[in-house]
């Protein structure tokens, strides 16, 4: 995908807090502990014996709309798996919620990439933003009024009421991503982990999208999705990080304009022409499955 | 009619009809998850690997189903294990795995001395020797199954769909996994008597595959699967009678004239509705999880 | 249930030409192994512990015999072990029955490539009525002719002529040991006679596992009404049990026959689906633990377990 920094229209939304000029949680990460929803020093973790993230420093504040950016294979969605208590950190330390990642797991809601669903899952968009509710009824118990209240009023805000009987596989890529969002909003979570949650999908839908996160994240809800879409990270999302086997920078979203960071983030994958940058990077390429998600129902946590 | 009626009057026949019916049922509650998740290699797997725990059984003087069920479990969460732990590709693992249990129990088989024969009942199943006691050791056992399903519906349901979303939405799927590995080595264990090991893993499968082409809801796929299993088990038994054929091998075929009839003719994936409508199947019509 | 064993066909019904020719050879030229010294004893090798068990009784310490099917085993559908290999490329002498039983050995004498003489002791009897295995024409012939214990003595007497000339000096012994064993056996035959004679003769109808027991039956007086396997391996459908049934109760089968080398399930069931009582342990092909571990005792067993489920 290619962008122009100089370009892109000024619609940050009015509450966007003035970044700072330093990238802040990385230094000072005793004192941004306590208060984070996600908290992380010095975690180093992967897959197998192949390192896919080294030493990560990161705090996340309550309320914030973080956009986690990268070069493909760069470990984005590992530090969302990490997030989710998907994956063991192999060193440091990882709080989720105040406490070891899981605990709270009631309290998070994690969407993973459209490539890892299998699509012709005999399921309707119905069943799967109930699924939502699932994890909060506990073993036998059948979702009630409520939980159909719910997952109407989900389905409302995304825009995809009238489609409950519909079969996944049926949606278009922007439909299959209200859908999961709409999953995600029914669980009522506070931190959202989205693994490429607007890729793929036409502009309306995007927009659509990410109004609605903005409008959690200013709930007091904290957002962190993983991107290839560096101007939407730049547009839409209050802050990012930039992420490539470590964390590389971590701020303000305009730091994904900075060439600096791009360098430092993108490598080889960066070409500077004049003050214009453009990253050499499929945007709407997944990133490859990791390694070990490939078996006996793609992804299993392990 | 006399063509229904008349096996009726024996009552092995209604003891086997019973058996085959119940067997079904359980198969293809439990095959439906087997199907979603792609998992009949280790259906197959699970099922030979409960041989030598019927050698076992034999050789130390207990009942059949005992020796099977510990093996059958215990080699379901050691698949369970490797799948998770393992540094080698899965289907090799379990490939290794399968092969190596069953060569096993016909290890064990060939060291006992003299009488083995109702051994390799096991191979292919001793439906018309089904007793009452093996029918209510079957309701039993189908039974413990089928409730822990229905209480486990939901969650297993999800943690087949997204076990990324179910396991970071505080679902224990890696404990639902290993307890689901178990339900099937469970169900393959009360199918032995009836359809053997060789068979079980279509009993598993292939009702639920075919449920799986006529319908796009996980309800009604189940349920379609359990009509379609228990249909096949009572006319593949009456076709066993009246043809004077082995009638596990019967009910295995009615089961995949079933599936191949659904593949020609369905009305969702059927060859002929989709040179009717001259659309593609489109993705829908895949059958378990995709691989890659 | 149904569902045969694929990988194993019926043995009934095959031919043993070759082995026949064999035997032939052998009786007719008095040809063989040189007669061993002193001291040595035969080493024999029987494909059945009931033939084992004949050449025992008759050649006593002059002659080490062992079974190619163990004890308890089927010999119908048996497949040799390499150690069983062994055993016949060491042995100098060779016994089977023939008639489609244990053909299995003719591959197994190639395998091993032991030269040793092969005798069939079924084949080509005098003084014997070979039963087909079905009432149609030109079926293969029914081999368990030694449940006649007047036809076990026609084996004898064959095992005597094949090893008294290779015996040299001690064949007057085992001709000796022949003779005893052949007045036992008349003792035997006349026994069973009497003890079968002992059930009233509209209740002496049995139903067997196997094929094994027609001249059985047909020496001591009864009647088998049906028999529940074909072919040892291919389990019956359910349509056969259905009309095996009627035709117990037609029959007035009074019990259902097992045997001990194969599993009581079938027999189980077919009995209580006809209402009549079952025995689990009859021994035909094999023999097993005392009192039922030589040919005498097996006779014996199987004669009252008989008149014990007959007579009652
Ligand atoms: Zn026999």
């Amino acid at each position: 995908m290619s962008f122009d920094p100089h370009d892109h229209p000024h619609d940050h939304p009015a509450e966007r807090q003035l970044p700072s000029l330093e990238p802040e949680a990385v230094h000072h990460p005793e004192h941004a502990r306590h208060h984070a929803s996600v908290w992380m020093s010095g975690v180093t973790t992967g897959y197998d014996d192949r390192t896919a993230l080294e030493d990560v420093d990161l705090a996340v504040d309550p309320g914030t709309l973080l956009a986690i950016v990268g070069p493909n294979g760069a470990g984005k969605s590992t530090l969302l798996k990490l997030m989710a208590g998907l994956l063991p950190p192999w060193h440091g330390r990882v709080e989720i919620l105040g406490d070891a990642p899981g605990r709270h797991a009631r309290r998070v809601a994690y969407v993973p990439q459209a490539e890892l669903v299998d699509w012709a899952f005999p399921v309707t968009v119905g069943d799967v933003v109930m699924m939502g509710r699932y994890p909060g009824l506990g073993p036998w118990r059948r979702p009630g009024a409520t939980d159909r209240r719910v997952v109407d009023a989900a389905l409302d805000k995304v825009g995809m009421r009238g489609h409950e009987a519909t079969q996944i596989g049926r949606l278009s890529g922007g439909q299959r991503r209200r859908v999961f969002l709409a999953r995600a909003l029914a669980a009522d979570p506070e931190l959202y982990l989205l693994d490429e949650p607007v890729t793929g999908v036409d502009a309306t839908t995007q927009e659509d999208l990410m109004d609605i996160l903005e409008e959690e994240a200013r709930a007091g809800k904290t957002v962190i999705a993983t991107t290839h879409d560096l101007a939407c990270a730049a547009q839409r999302f209050q802050k990012v990080a930039t992420v490539n086997r470590r964390i590389v920078a971590h701020g303000p979203s305009s730091l994904v304009l900075d060439p600096e960071v791009l360098a430092k983030t993108y490598g080889g994958h960066l070409l500077v022409l004049g003050d214009k940058a453009m990253v050499l990077d499929d945007a709407h390429h997944h990133d490859q499955p990791e390694e070990g998600e490939s078996h006996f129902h793609e992804g299993a946590p392990r | 009619m006399d063509f229904v009626l008349e096996p009726l009057a024996s009552a092995f026949f209604v003891r086997a009809l019973l058996a085959a019916a119940l067997v079904g049922l359980v198969c293809a509650v439990v095959g439906t998850y087997v199907v979603l998740k792609g998992i009949a290699f280790i259906g197959d797997a699970i099922s030979h690997a409960a041989f030598p725990g019927v050698v076992a059984a034999f050789i130390i003087g207990v009942p059949y189903y005992l020796g099977a069920a510990v093996a059958a479990v215990g080699t379901s969460l050691a698949i369970g294990v490797v799948t998770r732990r393992a540094r080698i590709r899965t289907d090799t693992a379990i490939g290794v795995l399968f092969a190596g249990t069953f060569a096993f129990g016909v290890f064990l088989y060939s060291t006992i001395e003299g009488y083995v024969a109702d051994l390799f009942s096991f191979l292919f199943g001793q439906l018309l020797s089904t007793s009452v006691e093996d029918l209510v050791a079957l309701a039993l056992l189908g039974g413990l199954v089928l409730a822990t399903v229905a209480i486990l519906w939901k969650e297993l349901l999800y943690a087949t769909f997204d076990p990324l979303g179910a396991a970071a939405s505080g679902l224990r799927v890696e404990w639902l996994e290993m307890l689901f590995l178990a339900l099937v080595a469970l169900t393959i264990v009360i199918s032995l008597q009836a359809i053997g090991i060789i068979l079980v893993v279509a009993m598993l499968v292939t009702p639920a595959a075919t449920a799986q082409l006529l319908t796009v809801r996980f309800g009604r796929m189940m349920a379609t699967g359990v009509v379609l299993a228990i249909a096949a088990s009572i006319t593949g038994l009456y076709l066993s009678y009246w043809l004077d054929v082995a009638s596990g091998a019967t009910i295995v075929l009615v089961q995949t004239a079933f599936f191949l009839a659904v593949l020609v003719v369905g009305p969702r994936t059927g060859w002929l509705a989709r040179r009717r409508t001259g659309r593609s199947a489109g993705p829908d019509m895949t059958i378990g999880r995709r691989r890659t | 249930m149904s569902g045969g064993r694929p990988l194993r066909r019926p043995r009934h019904g095959g031919s043993a030409g070759l082995l026949l020719a064999l035997a032939v050879t052998v009786s007719a030229c008095g040809g063989g192994p040189a007669p061993t010294s002193a001291g040595d004893t035969l080493r024999v090798v029987a494909t059945t512990t009931v033939l084992a068990d004949l050449v025992r009784q008759v050649g006593g310490a002059d002659v080490t015999v062992t079974s190619m099917v163990p004890k308890g085993g089927e010999v119908h559908t048996f497949d040799p072990s390499p150690s069983d290999l062994r055993a016949v490329a060491s042995a100098d002498l060779i016994f089977m029955n023939g008639l489609g039983l244990d053909d299995w050995l003719g591959d197994a004498v190639t395998d091993s490539g032991s030269s040793a003489p092969v005798i069939a002791l079924g084949e080509d009897l005098s003084g014997v009525t070979y039963q087909p295995v079905d009432p149609e024409p030109g079926e293969p012939v029914n081999p368990h002719l030694w449940l006649d214990a007047g036809y076990a003595a026609r084996y004898v007497e064959r095992i005597v002529e094949t090893l008294a000339p290779i015996e040299g000096e001690r064949s007057a012994r085992i001709r000796a040991g022949g003779d005893a064993y052949l007045q036992r056996l008349a003792d035997l035959d006349g026994w069973a006679l009497a003890r079968i004679a002992e059930i009233p003769e509209e209740d002496r109808v049995i139903v067997s596992f196997h094929e094994a027991f027609p001249y059985f039956a047909e020496a001591y007086g009864l009647t088998i009404a049906g028999i529940i396997v074909g072919a040892p391996g291919q389990d019956p459908s359910a349509g056969e049990i259905a009309r095996l049934v009627d035709a117990i109760r037609a029959s007035g089968a009074r019990a259902v026959f097992g045997e001990a080398q194969f599993s009581p399930d079938l027999a189980r069931t077919v009995a209580d689906e006809a209402g009549i009582p079952v025995v689990t342990d009859l021994y035909s092909d094999t023999l097993g633990d005392p009192p039922v571990d030589s040919y005498e005792g097996m006779i014996r067993w199987d004669v009252d377990r008989v008149v014990d489920a007959l007579d009652g």
